[in-house]
C-alpha cells in the first residue's frame, strides 16, 4: 500500500516541463493526484518519473471568450464547482461536478486529470461527450487542438502520446433558448456511477430544435445517444415524448459488470432520463 | 533513493527536513513528526480518516506527497486542543453528542469540519450540507447522527438546528 520509487520533477514554466516529458524516459504527469496516488500506492502505477504541474503558470484559469468557455486543464474541481462562471455559461459541468467524489478530493483532483484518467463513469468525459469538448494538446513538437470524441480512445486510455499533456478544455456556452439536465445514480453518494445521463436541449418555442443525451456507465466510453436525440428533434417536449424517449432508452446497449448487469443499467439510464426530462419540462 | 529536503509548516511550527519523495504526506506527519493524530486506514482516497488541512483546505494525506506541500502550511486534528489540553469547541460537542466510540474516524472527520466552520456562512450551514461534507469520512461505529448533532450545535445558526 506504499508507492514504489520514482525520480519527482516539479518543473515551473511550460517549456522545461515539455523539455521533461519529451526526454524522461516512462515519466507520468501528476495532477491533482486522486486517480494517479490510489494506483500508485497499490502498485498498479508504477511510473519510473513524476512530473508535478501544480507550479506550471497559466493551467488553472476559467475564461469566457467568443463564446467559449475555456476551462484550464488544472483547474481543481471544487473551484470549477464554486466559479459563477461555470455555473451562468455551462450549468450541467457543474452539476455533474457535484457528483464527482468528496468535497477532500474535489479540493485537489483537476479538470483535466478527470479527463486524462478517463474512467467510463465519470462526469467530466460525460460532460465533454455531450458539447463536443475541445480540447487543447501541448508538447515539444507544437500544439494541436482535438475533439472529445478522437481523445477518448478506450476507458482509461486516450489518444495522448506520452510527451503531451492536455492543457485546456472548451465548451460552448449555454445562451437563453438551450436547457442543460444532470442525473446520476451511485451506490453511496461520492462513489463513483453506476449510470449517469446529460442532456443539451435547444429549444425555439416549445420545439426542440437540438437535442443531445448522452450516458456514462452504459458503454466503454462517456458518448452520446444517436437514435435517442433523432427521435427528440424537432418535437415538442411533452409527457409523450418523455415516455417514448425513456422506452428508447430501456433499449439502448450496455455492457454488464461486475456488480450491475445490463439491463439493470438500461432501467437506470431510462428513469435518470425521464427525471432529467420532466425536470426540464417542469421548470421550463 | 530519491530525495529532498523541504521546508513544511505544520500546526504552526516550521519544519525544514530531508524526506524520501516517494513518501505521502499522511506517513510523513505520522512517523517523522509523531503526530498520529492524522489515521490511515484505506490508503487510497476512500476512507478519509487521514484528512488534514493544507493550505486550509481538506484533502486526502495519504494521496498527496510530503514533496508536494514544500512551503506550504499543514493543521493537524492535534492544531485544535489547547496547550492546556482544553478541547475545541467541535470536540467538546463530540464528547458530549457521543459522535464518537472507537475514535478511528474523528481526526479526519474533525478537519473536515474545521473547513466547513471556516468556509461557510453559519446561516447556511444545516443538515444536509453537514451530511454532504461528511461523505468523505467513512464511520464504522456510530451512524454519524451524533457527529451531525454536535456539528450542528457548534457552527450552525440555532434556527438552522434540529
Ligand atoms: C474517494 C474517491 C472518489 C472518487 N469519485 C469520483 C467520481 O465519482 N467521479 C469521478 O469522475 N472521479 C472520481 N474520483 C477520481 C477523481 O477524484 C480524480 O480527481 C480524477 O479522476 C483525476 O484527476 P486528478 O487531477 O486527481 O489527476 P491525477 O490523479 O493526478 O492523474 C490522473 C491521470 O491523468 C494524467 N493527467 C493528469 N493531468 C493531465 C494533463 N493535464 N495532461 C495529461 N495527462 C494528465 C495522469 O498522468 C494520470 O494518468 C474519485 C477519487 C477518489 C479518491
Ligand atoms: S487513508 Fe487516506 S483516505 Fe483512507
Ligand atoms: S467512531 Fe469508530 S469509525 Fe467512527
Amino acid at each position: 500500500m506504499k508507492a514504489a520509487g520514482f525520480g519527482y520533477h516539479r518543473p515551473e514554466t511550460m517549456a522545461e516541463l515539455l523539455t521533461l516529458l519529451a526526454d524522461l524516459p516512462d515519466a507520468r504527469i501528476i495532477a491533482g493526484g486522486q486517480s494517479l496516488m490510489p494506483m500508485m500506492n497499490f502498485r498498479v502505477a508504477m511510473p519510473q518519473h513524476l512530473v508535478d504541474i501544480e507550479k506550471i503558470d497559466g493551467l488553472d484559469s476559467i475564461n469566457l471568450r467568443d463564446g467559449t468557455l475555456q476551462i484550464g486543464a488544472m483547474v481543481r474541481q471544487a473551484d470549477a464547482l464554486a466559479s459563477p462562471v461555470i455555473k451562468k455559461n455551462c450549468p450541467v459541468l457543474a452539476d455533474a461536478i457535484a457528483y464527482i467524489g468528496h468535497q477532500q478530493t474535489r479540493n485537489r483532483g483537476t479538470v483535466g486529470g478527470s479527463l486524462c484518467h478517463l474512467d467510463p463513469a465519470s462526469e467530466i468525459p460525460l460532460v465533454c461527450a455531450l458539447l463536443d469538448a475541445q480540447l487543447y494538446i501541448a508538447s515539444r513538437r507544437g500544439t494541436r487542438m482535438m475533439n472529445f470524441r478522437d481523445f477518448a480512445d478506450a476507458p482509461l486510455t486516450t489518444s495522448l502520446a506520452e510527451d503531451e499533456i492536455l492543457t485546456r478544455i472548451d465548451l460552448p456556452i449555454c445562451d437563453p433558448d438551450t436547457r442543460h439536465g444532470f442525473g446520476e445514480y451511485a451506490r453511496r453518494s461520492g462513489d463513483f456511477a453506476v449510470v449517469a445521463v446529460a442532456t443539451h436541449l435547444r429549444f425555439a418555442g416549445e420545439t426542440i430544435t437540438e437535442a443531445r443525451m448522452a450516458f456514462a456507465g452504459l458503454g466503454a466510453i462517456q458518448a452520446r445517444a444517436d437514435r435517442l436525440e433523432m427521435f427528440a428533434t424537432s418535437q415538442k417536449l411533452s409527457p409523450a415524448l418523455i415516455d417514448k424517449l425513456a422506452q428508447e432508452a430501456a433499449q439502448m446497449p450496455a455492457e454488464s459488470d461486475l456488480h450491475h448487469d445490463a439491463d439493470y443499467k438500461r432501467h437506470l439510464a431510462a428513469c435518470l432520463l425521464r427525471e432529467v426530462l420532466e425536470r426540464i419540462l417542469r421548470h421550463g | 533513493m530519491d530525495e529532498r529536503i523541504i521546508t513544511i509548516e505544520v500546526n504552526g511550527k516550521q519544519y525544514r527536513l530531508k524526506v524520501p519523495v516517494r513518501e505521502n504526506l499522511a506517513d510523513f506527519l505520522r512517523h517523522r513528526l509523531h503526530l498520529t493524530g492524522t489515521h490511515t486506514g484505506c490508503e487510497h482516497g476512500v476512507c478519509g480518516s487521514c484528512t488534514i488541512l493544507l493550505d486550509s483546505r481538506s484533502v486526502r494525506s495519504c494521496l498527496i506527497l510530503a514533496v508536494q506541500c514544500d512551503g506550504r502550511s499543514v493543521r493537524t486534528v492535534e492544531s485544535l486542543a489547547d496547550a492546556a489540553g482544553k478541547l475545541d469547541p467541535l470536540q467538546d460537542a463530540f464528547s458530549r453528542h457521543h459522535a464518537l466510540q472507537c475514535g478511528f474516524c474523528t481526526p479526519g472527520v474533525l478537519m473536515t469540519l474545521v473547513e466547513l466552520r471556516e468556509n461557510a456562512d453559519p446561516s447556511e450551514i444545516n443538515e444536509d450540507m453537514i451530511r454532504e461534507k461528511l461523505s468523505g469520512n467513512l464511520c464504522r461505529c456510530t451512524g454519524y447522527q451524533g457527529m451531525v448533532d454536535a456539528a450542528l450545535e457548534t457552527l450552525s445558526r440555532p434556527d438552522k438546528r434540529l
